[in-house]
């Protein structure tokens, strides 16, 4: 081959004939045999005990290794791509529905072994690349492989949804990465690219019985890809890649004997054939096959069954079962004829055998169509054969904290064959595999795990010989378990417990459908001392046959376990808005009436409010006024009638103050868990914002207090010289809060003035953390201020509260006073008259009322008849 | 939080005792400070000694200190951890962005756009036996040349021209003769050259004579011998002209040659085709082929194709290589039949497919073609498809718009592929073919086959099938290349595609620049940056490149430059929206900001108010006493 490829023997190519070009070709086709690239179509079909059939297709491609991997005759362009792009080792990818059923559909023959596969995705691949490379291109293959069968691989992208297990799972190295998808539905969009990775796809051959709806309403139906990269010979060579595509389905057939109402109909198997099960026939072989093959498959119990019947009837059963008209023996009827029959080789295990019925495919055609059919004529019974032990998982406790997953092993009775074979059999011992990966948020406690052996608790250590463990890093890895249990061969149970935490995920973490639960993959167990193989005797051609060849292969006998569904705490996913929007909703509420707290001009809202309800002020409120100002034991003058009104509009103010105070409170508590005595200063600095200006009378604060008061108090002066008759109330603005309180209480309390005063000091004291302008943590000596306590909080009861309804004014009254009358004063003065002053200031007499005073209002005051005259001179000299 | 400390315990005494609070009158409230009694600085000390650690004093007390001004710890706004973790607060918010050379990015648009792209052309046009005047043959070729140039196109090139009048025993050079024709000794080609009909020979003589590594476009006018004009492998041309002819005549023509062949390489529009240039984004094309059997039940067929892309491929894509990075690969399919029907006819006794019906050719459910893992995400990949037919439409014909049977039996898609239908041999006849036998295609089918293909792509690349250019003023023949394209093709790409590369790289960069600068809350990774930057360089290397005349490698960096333009737009966490979106933020603080809001509105609403009527009252109360007075 190399020597045509030079440009001399080219020429020569070129010159002579066509047809010793093509025989040339074909020449070098034949001369590199075991260079071509091949494929295989089988088809196996095998009757199970509880009425279903198993069917299951093999289609094997084979690329041998060439030094130019890009161009390719049969194999698929993309898997060949991919394991050179991947480096892929060996690769295995399988899309399940259903659950093997192991019970029923046996567990030790290597179609469960290598073809019953836990439900949704599983992927584990092997990479010939060092170790730090394995994660990216495991990623990058997740990505490629969900493209091209259009399943969501590339969720396995992510560490934590795959592991790399150490030496429990069978093909185990350092360089394979397993994952697998519990939850990913299958479907037709997933077998369509896996057909198309077949040179007929599903337009001939044995593929043309994949009828869609049949398949998918099989009880079971797991579709696998299965890749090797065989070693090449030499450097820079491409590796040969072995494809193997299976697809493994459960169809319960439709027994059309039920029509027949027997009564021992019920007992008979049901009678099939292909176009009953799918619906349809195979018309011929796929021409690009080398061989195309079905077989029909009757396992070990059910030949031995038979064998039992035909004892019953005829001596020489054995022969009947292998002779050429087997097809039409007593028991059953087969619609075609079989163009070879093995028997398998005897193993040590088992005396019965199995035998497998050869159906040549390539002997039909469109107009002979193959249709394989069985019909039962008597009713048989039988049961598959299982694995050592019976694993089964659950889940444990309740609640949304914590629970325990068991793995249970039940013994299936049905082995002592196997057990048999080990003579001695005191120290024979069951070796069992386990591996478990559990997803972090399952927060496996390792030290947990217990073991029970037929019901009785064993010590960890004599039961497991070796386990391997990396726990589970929260969002990064998921933990993995890998045990070997060493049981005794007697066991009739065994059972592992180990406990768990529920972890809680992060919000963007929970699958859209949170409430379903998480999966748990199913945990692998597998008996590496038991080797499902089934060797037939018969001709080499069956060497041909790679469905044959696997089953002659020697593969450990494994089973999975259910997938078990953990509920986790599934939180309100509304709840951050509902929070964000509570909490700010308490924050604005808090800053309105802060804002409002400090806007506020209290004395002269109320003023106003006292000026409407004067106006329109009936009895009924003015006697209150004078019945809650005869309470207080003294008298009211009429221009300070306090409108019951008032206190009935503000005690939405009272209940806004309230909730300040409050939260006023409650930072006083939070500064005092950290701050000590001194810090009473700061305290009072918040007193000083939540009360505003309630502290007027305390002049020397009020210079302190900013700007904006002190351009208050120019307004104040503006005010005040402008509404003469409302001026007497200047002084409750300092207390006002105080004073309405006091009001409120009184109305609330009792009726007696004492009680009001007690009444207003609880008030007082409840409000002390806002109300007290003079913290008790501010006297510096300590001792001193336990004397001094007592007295300064009677002083201030005493000083704030009876102050507007004293006649003699204090100070404060006073200065408003003489401020706002400067004029009366000055005009007084100008006549040397300055003493008389506080007479017209007792009588509230301004610049306007003195202007219209007459003699006798004078004589009235009590001014003498000097002064008198004066005064009435200078107004008319002025008027 | 500052306190006034002046203010502090023993005013309360003065609460307590009107007399003194009587004395502390409007006059003296309004002076805000008060210094503080000895007793009161005492007490300040003391306080000052019990205050724990946590609150710092910002200045030292002095002994006769009027106010202290105290910062404590427990507000949440002003306190200095607070602010000091500011910093920290921002930088937690704080979003990363790489730097990214926004003005280069504007200052290669704008260079782009502004002055054209000028690749430097040389031009030599040698005549042999003609008259002696060679400035005067240079002025009219070169107003031949301005009037045929269009100046729409983004590239154009900026070219010299020199004359050569060879007389055999010397030369006459036009002044402006570049210093590449100095190269050409007089009296090497004579009219005895070109009598020879083999054109293959007459090439290679002048590839001998001019030298393969020059950067020149020689035509060569002969006069004496039979009339030709073709177009050489190389970059020179030749035209063999009538004894009697005038020179006008043959200055058109080379004129035309230069202009429509050696820049535009022939064809119409040059640059029309520029965005249609089969190459993908990462400079990379992948050229599939696909060996489709419609129905194997019939035959089957199989190729050798590795010793097809041996023999006929990889000197092509060795050639091609300065333009795109090609690999190929390829596949037979089975089961693929086309998606539309022929008909029978039997003057041809053969089915016959139309033009009108080849946009359903190519039946996209069966014929699995695409799936290409090897190809990276942004290469281009071309299929090239043999069909072929089974036994129910064999012979497959297809039938040109004109009602002529195609030559080539094949057709192209721009910017997808071509397809070939190639019909067995034993078709017709009835012969006993056994169906499942694997047959092979014979390789001297296979070769047309092949040959057709490699013309199928000079077409996808713009370039004309056929081997003459028709002009205006007259035919050239155009010599085929074994490697499919010629050198003077081949430049046309490279130019095409360098000045293309350059646009486009500059269009991303442009429109990444501007995105960037949209979205401040984007977070820019540190490898977008370097992307930038490195398709910055190699942009302006490519620049350099083109205007020194190196094309191959201008077109080799450009469509580097391009690749990582391209690389840092799509950069996947440019893709992921990982800004914070506005929504979002309107969403989490709205139930905060409204009802504030809200507060703040109705409290200055008030204070307006307030304000309106005291200042109402204000002007009222201040026109009554300015009136008496």
């Amino acid at each position: 081959m190399a020597l045509l490829r030079r440009p001399p023997l080219m020429l020569i190519l070129v010159v002579t004939s066509q047809f010793l070009q093509l025989w040339i070709a074909f020449g070098s086709v034949n001369e590199e045999g075991q260079r071509q690239e091949e494929f295989y179509e089988e088809l196996l079909l095998k009757p199970l005990p509880d009425r279903k059939v198993l069917t299951h297709f093999h289609f094997q491609s084979s690329a041998p290794p060439t030094s130019n991997g890009r161009h390719h005759h049969l194999f698929p362009k993309a898997i060949s791509q991919l394991v050179q792009k991947f480096r892929v080792k060996e690769m295995e990818l399988s899309f399940t529905q259903g659950r093997w059923n192991y019970e029923s559909w046996g567990g030790f023959d290597s179609i469960p072994s290598s073809n019953a596969k836990p439900p949704g995705v599983e992927l584990w691949a092997v990479f010939d690349v060092p170790q730090h490379l394995i994660d990216s291109l495991w990623k990058n293959l997740t990505h490629t492989l969900s493209g091209l069968f259009c399943a969501s691989i590339n969720f396995l992208e992510s560490s934590t949804a795959y592991s790399a297990p150490e030496w429990s799972f069978p093909p185990a190295s350092g360089n394979l990465r397993y994952g697998t998808l519990p939850r990913e539905a299958v479907c037709t969009e997933n077998l369509t690219p896996w057909l198309k990775l077949l040179p007929c796809r599903d337009k001939a051959g044995i593929s043309m019985l994949l009828d869609r709806p049949s398949i998918y309403r099989g009880f079971y139906h797991s579709q696998r890809l299965h890749l090797t990269s065989t070693e090449s010979g030499s450097e820079g060579m491409d590796p040969g890649i072995i494809l193997e595509q299976t697809l493994t389905v459960v169809l319960q057939p439709n027994s059309q004997r039920a029509s027949l109402a027997h009564a021992s109909e019920k007992h008979f198997q049901p009678s099939w054939s292909l176009s009953s099960i799918f619906g349809k026939q195979v018309s011929g072989k796929c021409v690009l096959a080398e061989t195309s093959n079905v077989y029909l498959l009757l396992d070990r119990g059910l030949v031995a069954e038979l064998k039992q019947l035909h004892k019953e009837n005829e001596k020489s059963a054995e022969k009947v079962l292998i002779s050429e008209n087997f097809w039409t023996n007593p028991c059953f009827e087969l619609s075609a004829k079989p163009d070879m029959i093995f028997i398998e080789e005897s193993s040590l295990l088992s005396k019965n055998s199995s035998v497998l019925y050869k159906f040549e495919v390539e002997k039909y055609s469109e107009f002979e169509p193959f249709d394989l059919g069985l019909t039962w004529k008597i009713p048989v019974v039988w049961l598959c054969q299982q694995a050592p032990l019976h694993a089964s998982r659950f889940l444990m406790g309740s609640g949304n904290e914590r629970g325990a997953i068991a793995i249970s092993l039940k013994s299936t009775q049905l082995s002592e064959g196997f057990m048999g074979a080990n003579s001695d059999y005191e120290r024979c011992e069951l070796r069992v595999d386990v591996f478990q990966v559990v997803p972090w948020y399952v927060k496996v406690y390792f030290h947990s795990l217990q073991v029970f052996v037929d019901q009785q608790p064993k010590a960890v250590s004599d039961i497991i010989e070796k386990i391997h463990v990396s726990p589970s890093k929260d969002k990064v890895s998921p933990g993995v378990m890998e045990l070997v249990l060493k049981l005794p061969c007697s066991v009739s149970s065994a059972a592992l417990t180990i406990e768990f935490d529920k972890g809680f995920l992060h919000i963007d973490e929970y699958p859209p459908d949170a409430n379903q639960g998480f999966d748990i993959p199913s945990a692998i167990v597998s008996f590496p001392n038991f080797h499902a193989s089934m060797v037939f005797l018969g001709n080499d051609s069956l060497n041909k046959s790679p469905l044959l060849s696997k089953f002659k292969e020697k593969s450990r006998v494994m089973s999975y376990t259910e997938v078990l569904l953990v509920p986790l705490t599934t939180p309100d996913f509304s709840m951050p808005y509902n929070v964000i929007t509570i909490t700010c909703t308490v924050f604005a509420l808090y800053f309105g009436s802060l804002l409002n707290a400090l806007r506020r001009r209290v004395a002269e809202e109320e003023r106003f409010l006292k000026d409407k309800a004067a106006k329109k002020t009936g009895r009924l409120p003015l006697l209150l006024s004078k019945l809650s100002a005869k309470l207080r034991g003294r008298c009211l003058e009429p221009t300070h009638s306090a409108p019951a009104s008032l206190s009935f509009i503000n005690s939405q103010l009272v209940l806004k103050v309230i909730l300040v105070a409050g939260l006023a409170v409650r930072v006083k508590v939070r500064i005092e868990m950290y701050a000590d005595q001194v810090e009473g200063a700061g305290k009072r600095s918040v007193k000083e914002r939540l009360n505003g200006n309630s502290f007027h009378n305390s002049i020397p604060r009020r210079q302190t207090t900013g700007k904006r008061q002190r351009q208050d108090e120019k307004w104040e002066h503006d005010l005040y010289h402008d509404d003469v008759p409302q001026v007497s109330n200047r002084t409750t603005d300092a207390r006002d809060l105080r004073l309405k309180l006091q009001r409120k209480s009184l109305q609330q309390v009792s009726q007696s003035g004492r009680g009001a005063l007690s009444g207003v000091r609880d008030l007082r004291e409840k409000l002390s953390g806002t109300m007290n302008p003079w913290p008790v943590n501010a006297d510096p000596p300590k001792l001193k201020s336990d004397v001094t306590k007592p007295t300064r909080r009677s002083v201030a009861v005493e000083t704030s509260e009876p102050e507007p309804q004293k006649a003699a004014t204090t100070a404060a009254k006073k200065k408003a006073q003489q401020k706002a009358d400067a004029s009366v004063e000055g005009f007084l003065q100008s006549l040397g008259l300055e003493k008389y002053a506080i007479t017209f200031q007792v009588e509230e007499v301004d610049m306007t009322a003195l202007v219209h005073m007459t003699d006798d209002d004078l004589k009235a005051l009590g001014i003498p008849m000097g002064p008198r005259k004066k005064i009435i001179l200078a107004l008319e000299s002025r008027g | 939080m500052i306190i006034a400390f002046h203010e502090s315990t023993p005013l309360v005494d003065n609460l307590s005792n009107p007399l003194r609070a009587d004395k502390i009158s409007p006059t003296r409230a309004n002076d805000a400070i008060r210094l503080p009694t000895s007793a009161e600085q005492k007490k300040v000390q003391k306080l000052l000694q019990q205050w724990p650690k946590s609150l710092k004093l910002t200045t030292p007390i002095p002994p006769n200190c009027r106010t202290v001004v105290v910062k404590q710890h427990f507000d949440p706004i002003l306190n200095p951890t607070s602010i000091r973790s500011f910093p920290f607060l921002w930088k937690s918010v704080d979003i990363y962005r790489s730097p990214l050379p926004f003005r280069e990015i504007d200052s290669l648009s704008t260079q782009l756009r502004s002055d054209n792209l000028l690749f430097p052309l040389h031009f030599h046009a040698i005549f042999v036996g003609f008259g002696p005047d060679p400035d005067q043959l240079h002025r009219s070729i070169l107003s031949e040349i301005t009037k045929l140039t269009s100046e729409n196109s983004k590239c154009s090139s900026n070219y010299t021209l020199s004359v050569t009048l060879d007389l055999g025993s010397r030369c006459l050079r036009s002044p402006t003769s570049s210093p590449h024709s100095s190269s050409y000794r007089c009296g090497s080609i004579t009219a005895t050259d070109f009598v020879q009909n083999d054109d293959v020979a007459v090439d290679e003589r002048l590839a001998s004579v001019f030298g393969r590594k020059t950067k020149e476009y020689s035509v060569a006018v002969v006069k004496g011998g039979s009339e030709r004009a073709v177009v050489g492998k190389h970059r020179h041309a030749w035209m063999v002209v009538d004894d009697g002819s005038e020179v006008e005549a043959a200055v058109v023509k080379v004129a035309e040659l230069l202009v429509k062949v050696f820049i535009n390489g022939g064809r119409d529009e040059g640059s029309i085709r520029n965005e249609f240039m089969p190459v993908g984004a990462d400079g990379k094309i992948v050229l599939s082929f696909n060996l489709l059997n419609a129905d194997p039940l019939d035959w089957v067929y199989d190729w050798d194709f590795e010793k097809i892309d041996d023999a006929l491929l990889a000197p092509m894509i060795e050639a091609l290589g300065p333009v795109a990075n090609i690999s190929v690969e390829s596949q037979v399919l089975y089961h693929t039949p086309k998606a539309s029907f022929s008909y029978w006819n039997q003057k041809l006794e053969s089915y016959v497919f139309s033009t009108r019906d080849l946009p359903f050719f190519v039946n996209s459910n069966e014929w699995h073609l695409d799936t290409s893992i090897a190809a990276g995400g942004r290469s281009k990949i071309l299929q090239f498809a043999v069909y072929v037919p089974s036994a129910k439409e064999c012979p497959l014909l297809l039938q040109l718009p004109n009602g002529v049977m195609s030559k080539t039996n094949g057709f192209t898609s721009p910017m997808w592929g071509g397809v070939i239908v190639w019909n067995p041999q034993g078709c017709l006849k009835d012969s006993e073919f056994e169906p499942s036998a694997k047959n092979i295609i014979p390789m001297q089918d296979l070769e047309n086959m092949f040959e057709v293909f490699i013309g199928q792509l000079r077409q996808l690349f713009g370039f004309k099938s056929a081997n003459v250019y028709a002009g205006a003023s007259g035919d050239w023949n155009l010599l085929p290349s074994e490697r499919g394209f010629t050198e003077w093709e081949l430049e046309v790409l490279s130019r095409q595609q360098a000045c293309f590369n350059l646009h486009s790289c500059a269009t991303t960069l442009g429109s990444l620049s501007r995105l960037v600068q949209s979205l401040p809350r984007m977070i820019i990774m540190d490898e977008i940056g370097k992307q930038v930057k490195f398709s910055l360089e190699a942009a302006k290397l490519a620049l350099s490149n083109a205007s020194s005349g190196v094309y191959e490698s201008s077109a080799a960096s450009s469509s580097q430059a391009r690749s990582l333009a391209e690389d840092a737009f799509f950069h996947p966490s440019i893709m992921s929206v990982s800004y914070y979106s506005f929504e979002h933020c309107f969403a989490v603080y709205s139930p905060f900001f409204l009802p504030v809001s809200m507060h703040v509105v109705l409290a200055a609403l008030r204070e307006l108010r307030r304000y309106k009527q005291e200042k109402a009252k204000y002007l009222v109360w201040k026109a009554k006493a300015n009136t008496p007075s």
